[in-house]
């Protein structure tokens, strides 16, 4: 099921927040109540993942008690530990990574080894890393093992980051999990970071789909001028922030309506000037995730710089192959290998100035666009065909109708979501907080913006899903 | 104990309220989720392993259209407006405004390999009716988009679709009609022909198609038809202002355009007229005037965008067969016309100039499973006179239109 979907808004979302609310005090019965309703929420999709979703649940339950259980023998407790992290690494290595693999190992050495093309559970990759995250936050005394296997279920199931994240790390809600305090302005902000989220998605990630989705499109069977190529890539870098993001928001918004605290998972990408900034501010639990519990423990960056190119170079490849199993976002982790290698042996990331940082800005944006064709095209060869479209290496004109026409079409919108993009908004909005007329605005704001979600939703039949992969 | 009413929490109560009021709205909304959830539970404690599916199916079937549907759509289509939207994709289609706030659905271009075995069924039928003692005619239609410019990011082949199809035709030596020439000789221009909201024809060119197909008759075959049926000033026409929303206009919402819905013309016979329509395979027969037998006026009775079709007030909509007889004309002539839905217009007229109008629907639509019919088997059966073929645009086997046989 998805936020961004009539029978989330309609039904699923209204009946669980009413029986949540009616639960009153009862703590344990409202966690049964949250813990079923994932379920049902990941079964909309295929309900036979539920049962993937199920083993991971229990065994990392067992695993965590048995880390908890032999603390006092540090050295079977890591086994447990390195025993729970092969199997979350199994699973999401047999259903994410296996057939690519199997293919790879064809076309190398045309090896086959038969194996069968196998469906990707839905959001495999969050709940495998949160459930990796709790084992290794109660070796580490971040947050107690939990005894009641409904509370890990909860943790690794809870419906609203459960399939586009944000990773939420065991730590981070751990007590909230059995002692959190519902209150009426936590309900409110939460709302509302909702209605925005839905409105990112729906209004401004789908529109935005539209135009990326056709000059992806037109540029595998034709040469599209290097002005639509352009704008085609500009309004997959806005679909894919403001759908992530959205994702997040909605994410966040629902943990708080049920008394949950999420961190931030993006914080205006889009500005940074430097790629190091821009991984600061984009897809921040995953960053922070890799960062915690890999960069770190292979000694980050306090070594030798050999060993600190190594480091990275396992990070990113990893986190390029952590968002699909394509060549693509592999090749797209090794180009953000070089970039953050670059800035962090020249110190690039700490040279300021209003110019420089203009430029800085330039550079970031450039390959921040150009990573993103490559994250979206379906192979290297599509890639490829298209970063030489966006810099007429194909013959190709510098402009054409198609350019002329969707740009005037998407000018509005375009503006807008660009806006957005920046903290404009937010930082008007810190100012003016004490105003009541904006308080008053604001509620008509946010009811409009809720209604005309709902309104794109019912009469669009576009409503992408872009993180199939992940 | 004092509450503060923070904004967002009230904007959370206009927002609920809104769905609320809505929800309650539609009684059948919440009958049919506790309907559907009751079943789940039986089937379920039957040990029903489909039960969630089943379950699920029923409640996106219902989530799918959702209260004041309607009303949000036209909502959505306003600031879609006001945006500058022009193409719009939707269920694999794609709705473009073009100039002067017309909606098409521009097409790809057809190879003319793709084209020939269209071509090579009409031949094949126009042997058949000769050998069966019938004249054969096709009556070719143009597409909306033929009259239209489309935004220059469109890429749209209708024109060139039609011409090449047409050059088939008169090279494989189809005798045809080509209604865009017959109507602009009729003084209709391209732009007076079509809904601004629809793909269809407007009824007056639909009702000028009916003699553009007699005089074209009459020309090739000698074929004598009534002026009195085509003469319009023989016709009372009721306008209705802003009453029609068409097939586009469904899709992207009555406030895509500022143009907004269409009107639509109702032509009803001032002369005296006693007719019966037959739909063979519903069982149906209806005998009494015109507009109680090859018009169903329930479609036209009251204004409603999106559940009502007013555009099949003429002839009831698509049938796999159905039958018109004008019983003042026992002698008339009998024409099998093999039709798509631009027919709906034509064939009302034409059937005053028959003693008996059989019209056949070849596509491939849902409710026409099991109604299969052989052209050649019912050309020998009714033995008619003469067999039209009217189609809209270019040779397209997708939806089985030429699976005549």
């Amino acid at each position: 099921m998805l936020f961004s979907s009539t029978v989330f808004l309609y039904y699923f979302l209204p009946a669980v927040l009413l029986v949540y609310y009616l639960l009153k005090k009862s703590r344990l019965l409202k966690n049964v109540l949250l813990f079923f309703a994932s379920l049902i929420f990941y079964a909309w999709g295929e309900p036979k993942f539920v049962l993937i979703m199920m083993a991971s649940i229990v065994i990392n339950w067992a695993m965590g008690l048995l880390v908890d259980r032999n603390r006092s023998h540090a050295h079977a407790a890591r086994i447990f530990l390195a025993l729970d992290a092969v199997f979350n690494l199994s699973i999401l290595f047999v259903f994410k990574y296996l057939t690519f693999t199997g293919n790879l190992l064809y076309s190398a050495f045309g090896l086959d080894l038969h194996i069968p093309n196998i469906a990707l559970p839905i959001g495999i990759s969050f709940f495998t890393f949160q459930a990796i995250s709790y084992v290794i936050d109660v070796y580490r005394q971040k947050g107690k093992a939990q005894v009641n296997i409904l509370y890990v279920g909860l943790y690794i199931s809870f419906f609203p980051q459960l399939i586009a994240g944000p990773i939420v790390r065991y730590e981070t809600v751990a007590d909230e999990i059995r002692n959190r305090k519902e209150t009426l302005r936590d309900f409110g902000d939460g709302w509302s970071r909702f209605v925005v989220g839905l409105a990112k998605k729906v209004l401004l990630a789908n529109h935005f789909a539209i135009l990326s989705d056709t000059a992806f499109q037109i540029c595998v069977t034709g040469t599209p001028s290097v002005a639509f190529s352009w704008l085609g890539a500009i309004a997959y870098t806005l679909q894919i922030f403001f759908d992530f993001s959205g994702y997040s928001d909605m994410a966040i918004g629902l943990g708080k309506m049920f008394g949950f605290h999420f961190l931030e998972n993006f914080n205006y990408p889009y500005i940074a000037t430097s790629i190091s900034d821009f991984w600061r501010r984009w897809h921040i639990s995953l960053g922070t995730w890799f960062r915690d519990y890999l960069y770190f423990p292979l000694g980050g960056s306090r070594v030798k710089k050999p060993r600190l190119v190594l480091n990275l170079l396992v990070v990113w490849l990893l986190t390029g192959l952590w968002h699909g199993a394509n060549y693509t976002f592999i090749l797209w982790g090794g180009v953000y290998f070089l970039l953050i290698v670059f800035e962090k042996l020249t110190g690039f990331d700490k040279k300021q100035g209003a110019k420089l940082n203009a430029l800085k800005w330039l550079y970031t944006m450039l390959f921040v666009v150009m990573g993103w064709v490559l994250f979206r095209a379906d192979s290297i060869q599509d890639a490829g065909a298209y970063l030489s479209s966006m810099f007429g290496l194909r013959q190709n004109p510098l402009s054409d109708g198609l350019f002329i026409g969707y740009f005037q079409q998407n000018l509005i919108p375009l503006m807008i979501g660009i806006f957005a993009c920046t903290p404009i908004f937010k930082i008007w909005r810190e100012k003016t907080k004490n105003s009541k007329l904006i308080d008053a605005c604001s509620v008509v704001a946010l009811t409009c913006l809720f209604i005309l979600s709902v309104a794109r939703l019912v009469s669009s039949g576009y409503n992408p899903f872009i993180y199939f992969n992940f | 104990m004092k509450i503060k009413l923070y904004p967002k929490i009230i904007a959370f109560f206009f927002s609920t309220a809104f769905l609320l009021a809505g929800f309650l709205n539609v009684q059948d909304t919440l009958f049919s989720v506790v309907h559907y959830a009751r079943l789940f539970v039986q089937a379920a404690i039957a040990g029903d392993g489909g039960a969630f599916e089943s379950f699920k199916k029923n409640i996106n079937t219902v989530s799918d259209y959702p209260i004041y549907h309607d009303q949000l759509l036209d909502l959505d289509s306003i600031k879609e407006n006001l945006i500058g939207t022009r193409v719009v994709k939707k269920n694999d289609k794609t709705v473009v405004k073009s100039a002067f706030d017309r909606l098409v659905e521009p097409s790809g271009k057809v190879q003319t390999d793709d084209m020939l075995p269209c071509v090579e069924q009409l031949k094949q039928l126009e042997t058949i009716a000769e050998q069966q003692g019938a004249r054969f005619l096709f009556v070719s239609i143009p597409r909306k988009e033929r009259f239209v410019t489309v935004p220059v990011n469109i890429v749209d082949a209708s024109k060139e679709n039609y011409d090449s199809y047409l050059s088939l035709l008169r090279e494989r030596d189809v005798p045809l009609v080509d209604l865009e020439e017959g109507l602009m000789r009729h003084g209709l221009s391209g732009e007076e022909m079509f809904f601004y909201t629809d793909h269809h024809w407007k009824p007056y060119p639909g009702f000028v198609s009916s003699l553009i197909i007699c005089e074209e008759l009459n020309m090739r075959y000698g074929l004598e038809y009534d002026e009195t049926y085509t003469n319009i000033d023989n016709y009372r026409v009721e306008t209705y202002n802003d009453y029609f929303l068409g097939s586009y206009g469904k899709k992207v919402g009555t406030y895509f355009t500022w143009q907004g819905a269409d009107d639509f013309d109702l032509i009803l016979p001032k002369f005296e007229t006693d007719m019966t329509e037959e739909q063979p395979f519903k069982n149906k027969v209806r005998t009494g005037s015109f507009e109680e037998t090859v018009l169903y006026m329930e479609n036209i009775q009251q204004k409603n965008y999106y559940l009502l079709n007013t555009y099949c007030v003429y002839s009831g909509g698509d049938f796999r067969l159905q039958i018109m007889k004008n019983n003042l004309n026992p002698e008339g002539k009998k024409i099998l016309l093999i039709r798509d839905s631009f027919a709906c217009v034509t064939a009302p007229f034409l059937s005053l100039q028959t003693s008996e109008l059989h019209i056949c629907d070849m596509r491939n639509f849902e409710e026409f499973v099991g109604e299969k019919i052989n052209v050649e088997e019912y050309i020998k059966e009714i033995q008619p006179d003469y067999v039209i073929v009217q189609f809209i645009g270019y040779g397209s086997t997708g939806d089985d239109r030429y699976n005549f046989f």
